[in-house]
C-alpha cells in the first residue's frame, strides 16, 4: 500500500504528462466559470466607455480590452496542458454568452476563440514546456494581437492608424491584465497550497 | 425532560404527486424555444460570417429587415427586440461613429479636417454600413442565445458535435457550481468580518474577497473531480446519454433560414450594384 503510493507520486513528479486529468479539465473549467462571470459583468460596465472611447478616441478604447483576455493565460499557467488557454477561454466565452450578455454569439463566442487561439500560440511556440513570467506575458500579448486583429478584421473601414493603435493597445492591456496580473495572481495562489495536485504548485514550493 | 418529545416539531412536505418542476423556457420565442441548441448557435454563426465580407448599406439593412420579420414571424414584437437589444443599438452607433471619424476612405471628397481626424463622403456612407451591419450581425446573435439552457447545450455538443464528452461535462459541472460560489461568497464576506477585514475600503475589500473565493473554487473543483472521478468520469469506457439530443427537420429549417438571410441580402446587394466587398475600399 505504501510503496505504491510512493511509486505514484514519483511518477507524477518526475514526468509531465500531456494528457489531461479529470482535476485538470474541472480546476480549468472552473477558472473559465470564474473569468466569464468576470467577461459577463466587464461587458456592461465597460459598455458606456467602449462606446464613447470608440467614437472619440483614434483606437485607444483598445485599453480595455484586457479584462477579456486573462481566462486562458491563468488556466494555462497553472493546468500546465496543451489547449488550456484554448479551452478557457472559449468556455469563459460561452459562459458569458449564456448569462445573457449585450453582444450575443457572434460578439463573444467567435473572438474568445480567436483570442484562445492565439493565446494558445504563446505556449506552443515554447512546445507547451515553459511555464514562466515569460510565457505568460508572451500569452498575454497573444491574446491582445488576437483579440486587436480581430476586431480590425470585422471593422474593416477603419483606418490603418486607427487599427493599429486598436491593436497596440490591445496588446499592452493584455501585457498588463494577462501577463503581470495572472502571473501575481498565480504566484498568491500557489502560495496558498492550494494548487498542490498540478505541478504548477509544486514548482513554486520548491523554489 | 425531553423538549422535542412533548412538542414534536412539524416538517410540512410536499405531496408527492404535487412536486411538480416548473417548465424551463428556454427563448423568448416559442419557436426558438423548440429549437436544438447546437442549430441555434450554428444559426447564428451563418447568419454572422457571410456577412462580415459586405459592407454596404443595402446588403446590410436587407438582412436586418428579414431578420427583424422572422423574429416577428417567431413572436418577437420589434418592441419587445428592441427592449431585449438596446445596448446594440447604441454599439452600433459607437462603431459607425469610430469610422466617421477615423475612417479608411481617402478617395471622396473631405467634408471636414480637422487635426487627425478628416470626415469624408465615402466615410460617412462606410460608417451607416458598419452601423447596421453590428445590428444584422448583433442583433439575432443575441435573440438566438437568450434562454439556452447550459445542459442542452452540453448534451447536443457531446451527441450532436460529438465533443470530447470529459471536457463538455467537465465544464457543465463547474458551471452547475456557480450557484454555490454565491453562497460561498456571503459566507466569506462574514467569515472576514468577524475577523476584523473588509471594513475599509470597499474596492480593496472586493478584491480581497475575490482571491479567496478562487483559492475556495479551485479547492472545491480539486475535491469535485475526486468525486467524478471515484464515480467513473473519464474512465475509457464509452459513454451512455441519460437525454438525447438529436436534431429533427424544424432544427434544419432554423439553420437554412438563417444562412438565406445573407445570401439574399448579397444577391439583392449585387443585382442592384451597391454591393461592396468589405476588404477594399471603394474606388
Amino acid at each position: 500500500m505504501s510503496s505504491e503510493q510512493i511509486s505514484t507520486k514519483q511518477s507524477s513528479t518526475s514526468s509531465i504528462s500531456r494528457r489531461w486529468r479529470v482535476v485538470d479539465i474541472v480546476v480549468a473549467s472552473i477558472i473559465a466559470v470564474a473569468s466569464g462571470v468576470i467577461f459577463w459583468g466587464w461587458d456592461f460596465v465597460s459598455a458606456a466607455p467602449l462606446d464613447i472611447f470608440g467614437a472619440l478616441t483614434p483606437g485607444f478604447e483598445g485599453i480595455l480590452n484586457g479584462m477579456w483576455l486573462f481566462a486562458g493565460p491563468l488556466a494555462a499557467i497553472i493546468v500546465r496542458k496543451p489547449g488550456a488557454a484554448l479551452y478557457a477561454e472559449v468556455i469563459a466565452a460561452v459562459i458569458e454568452t449564456l448569462l445573457g450578455n449585450p453582444w450575443g454569439i457572434m460578439g463573444s463566442l467567435i473572438v474568445g476563440i480567436v483570442q484562445g487561439l492565439f493565446t494558445e500560440l504563446a505556449f506552443a511556440v515554447v512546445l507547451w514546456k515553459v511555464y514562466n513570467l515569460g510565457t505568460t506575458l508572451l500569452a498575454g500579448a497573444c491574446a491582445g494581437l488576437g483579440c486587436g486583429l480581430f476586431y480590425w478584421f470585422t471593422n474593416p473601414a477603419w483606418s490603418v492608424m486607427r487599427a493599429l493603435v486598436y491593436t497596440g493597445t490591445s496588446i499592452v492591456s493584455g501585457v498588463i491584465l494577462a501577463g503581470i496580473v495572472v502571473w501575481i495572481i498565480y504566484k498568491a495562489l500557489a502560495a496558498t497550497g492550494v494548487l498542490e495536485r498540478f505541478a504548477a504548485g509544486r514548482a513554486a514550493a520548491l523554489v | 425532560m425531553d423538549q422535542h418529545s412533548v412538542h414534536p416539531q412539524l416538517v410540512t412536505v410536499t405531496a408527492m404527486s404535487d412536486r411538480t418542476q416548473q417548465l424551463h423556457i428556454a427563448s423568448i420565442s416559442p419557436v426558438l424555444a423548440q429549437i436544438n441548441p447546437v442549430a441555434r448557435v450554428l444559426s447564428a454563426f451563418l447568419i454572422g460570417v457571410p456577412l462580415l465580407f459586405s459592407l454596404d448599406v443595402v446588403s446590410a439593412s436587407c438582412a436586418f429587415i428579414m431578420e427583424v420579420l422572422i423574429l416577428w414571424g417567431c413572436g418577437i414584437h420589434p418592441g419587445k427586440l428592441l427592449a431585449r437589444t438596446w445596448l446594440i443599438w447604441i454599439a452600433a452607433l459607437g462603431a459607425g461613429l469610430s469610422v466617421v471619424f477615423y475612417g479608411r476612405d481617402t478617395a471622396t471628397p473631405i467634408l471636414i479636417q480637422w487635426g487627425i481626424i478628416h470626415i469624408t463622403q465615402g466615410s460617412l456612407i462606410e460608417a451607416c454600413a458598419t452601423a447596421i451591419r453590428v445590428l444584422a450581425i448583433a442583433v439575432p446573435s443575441v435573440i438566438l442565445a437568450l434562454g439556452i439552457d447550459p445542459t442542452d447545450l452540453a448534451d447536443g455538443l457531446v451527441q450532436i458535435l460529438k465533443l470530447s464528452p470529459r471536457f463538455v461535462y467537465g465544464g457543465l459541472a463547474s458551471l452547475r457550481m456557480m450557484s454555490v460560489l454565491r453562497e460561498d461568497w456571503n459566507a466569506i464576506g462574514r467569515s472576514r468580518r468577524s475577523r476584523g477585514l473588509g471594513d475599509g475600503n470597499a474596492l480593496v475589500r472586493v478584491f480581497g474577497q475575490s482571491f479567496s473565493l478562487l483559492v475556495m473554487s479551485i479547492r472545491r473543483a480539486t475535491k469535485l473531480a475526486t468525486a467524478m472521478e471515484a464515480r467513473g468520469f473519464g474512465a475509457p469506457t464509452p459513454r451512455s446519454a441519460a437525454r438525447v439530443s438529436t436534431l429533427y427537420g424544424r432544427d434544419i429549417v432554423c439553420c437554412a433560414l438563417a444562412l438565406a438571410v445573407p445570401c439574399i441580402a448579397t444577391a439583392i446587394a449585387v443585382a442592384t450594384g451597391y454591393w461592396q466587398f468589405a476588404f477594399t475600399t471603394q474606388s
